[in-house]
């Protein structure tokens, strides 16, 4: 699985708001060495993502989380944080599933 | 006309070579004869003589069943009644009684036919994921050839089948749902424009239809299947290979690996029943993809193609 590379993270540019899956969809994803697909079986639509963008599906699969949690869940071993620019790449990746219609802002509360 | 049934214990089956293109005009002008196409069979019936001389050709080494109590596809392709039979005469297909097509010119009866029963196929049969690609066999693999129209799939095709590889379709790729082997769907190929001569000239003895000219795909004929890929048309094989074919115009050919992500979305682009298919087809691609190398294809000259594919199918 293709991780996010090892670099540093601006916490300062962090969004504090959880994303989650979509509520109720039912999700089929495959993933191959060099990319992915997922069947949307609310819309039965099928996508063509990225291994990044599969990832962030898997991730918001388990929990939801804020960017910063997928930036860190997405990292691999040893990583310690990642930097702005691949920030600003997870913030638009997230955005692009946002508008697929396959993940969603989580109204549950934070917890503290 | 000799009766099929009547002659089961001298003559194991009866091919439509069995009779003489006379006996076989008449058939189809009255009762209609019951060709055996592997997995199915059609109930023709046609009064045109474009078609019974078409079907003598090109369907000579076909079996007709000898049970005429089914087929899959009860098809006719006639004039439509109405003034349009004397005054620039029309051919109409009909399954049942459905009119899936507008009339079209009596010239293109046989590739309406032909165009016909792929549209049974692909809006019926969904027992198998259909996929608009052509399929050949070699060393008991199967490559699936999926590609839009232009893309030179039915050229290369038809190439490979000369040069000894079995055609399994050249039009319709049938993927069982069950055990994801390859289902023969082996038919006359469909040649267009420039390719018609190419071919003939690829291989002189091939058997080609009178071509039918000024259709919407511009002039059209079908190329007769070797009588091996007829013969064994019940004979599945295991998919290996998707290549997605461009012809290039002055390129070497070149064989490049595809993104098996890729390849799905390609796949699944012509497969005409994927959406309705659901998850099926979701998990079916899928198994397509993982049990097959993936490669993107561009060429100009058959030979190198077909050096290159022998090549691939050796390894």
């Amino acid at each position: 699985m293709t991780r996010l590379p090892r670099v540093l993270f601006d916490v300062k540019t962090a969004d504090t708001c959880r994303w989650r899956r979509c509520d109720g969809r039912e999700f089929v994803l495959r993933e191959w060495e060099d990319g992915a697909v997922l069947y949307d079986a609310a819309s039965g639509d099928t996508h063509h993502l990225s291994l990044a963008a599969a990832q962030v599906l898997q991730h918001l699969h388990n929990q939801p989380s804020t960017l910063e949690g997928l930036a860190t869940g997405m990292l691999s071993s040893g990583q310690e944080a990642a930097d702005g620019q691949t920030f600003l790449a997870l913030e638009a990746l997230v955005e692009h599933l946002n508008k697929l219609g396959l993940i969603e802002k989580s109204i549950e509360p934070e917890k503290h | 006309m000799k009766k099929a049934s009547n002659l089961k214990s001298i003559e194991p089956r009866l091919n439509v070579s069995s009779f003489t293109p006379s006996e076989i005009t008449h058939a189809l002008k009255r009762e209609g004869i019951h060709l055996s196409v592997g997995t199915y069979t059609i109930h023709l019936q046609s009064a045109i003589p474009s078609v019974s001389e078409s079907i003598s050709l090109l369907y000579a080494d076909y079996p007709l069943n000898e049970d005429t109590s089914f087929a899959d596809f009860h098809v006719s392709i006639n004039h439509p009644r109405n003034v349009r039979r004397w005054i620039h005469p029309q051919a109409i297909f009909r399954i049942e009684t459905y009119e899936p097509f507008k009339p079209l010119p009596a010239d293109q009866a046989y590739p309406l036919l032909e165009w016909g029963l792929n549209w049974c196929v692909s809006t019926q049969y969904h027992r198998y994921l259909v996929v608009h690609a052509a399929v050949v066999e070699k060393n008991g693999r199967a490559m699936i050839l999926p590609a839009p129209p232009g893309s030179g799939k039915s050229t290369l095709c038809a190439a490979l089948v000369l040069r000894g590889w079995r055609l399994l379709s050249d039009e319709l790729t049938l993927v069982s749902l069950n055990d994801m082997q390859i289902v023969p769907m082996c038919r006359p190929i469909s040649l267009k424009n420039e390719s018609i001569p190419i071919i003939q000239k690829y291989d002189e003895s091939v058997t080609m239809s009178r071509p039918s000219f000024d259709t919407n795909k511009g002039t059209v004929a079908h190329m007769k299947a070797p009588k091996e890929s007829i013969q064994r048309v019940r004979e599945t094989a295991p998919p290996a290979w998707i290549v997605f074919p461009k012809y290039q115009p002055g390129t070497a050919a070149k064989l490049d690996k595809f993104s098996k992500a890729s390849a799905f979305m390609g796949v699944a682009a012509n497969a005409f029943n994927y959406s309705m298919l659901g998850a099926q087809g979701f998990q079916t691609v899928s198994k397509l993809i993982d049990r097959c190398d993936c490669y993107e294809f561009s060429y100009s000259n058959l030979d190198e193609a077909i050096s290159m594919f022998d090549r691939l199918a050796q390894q």
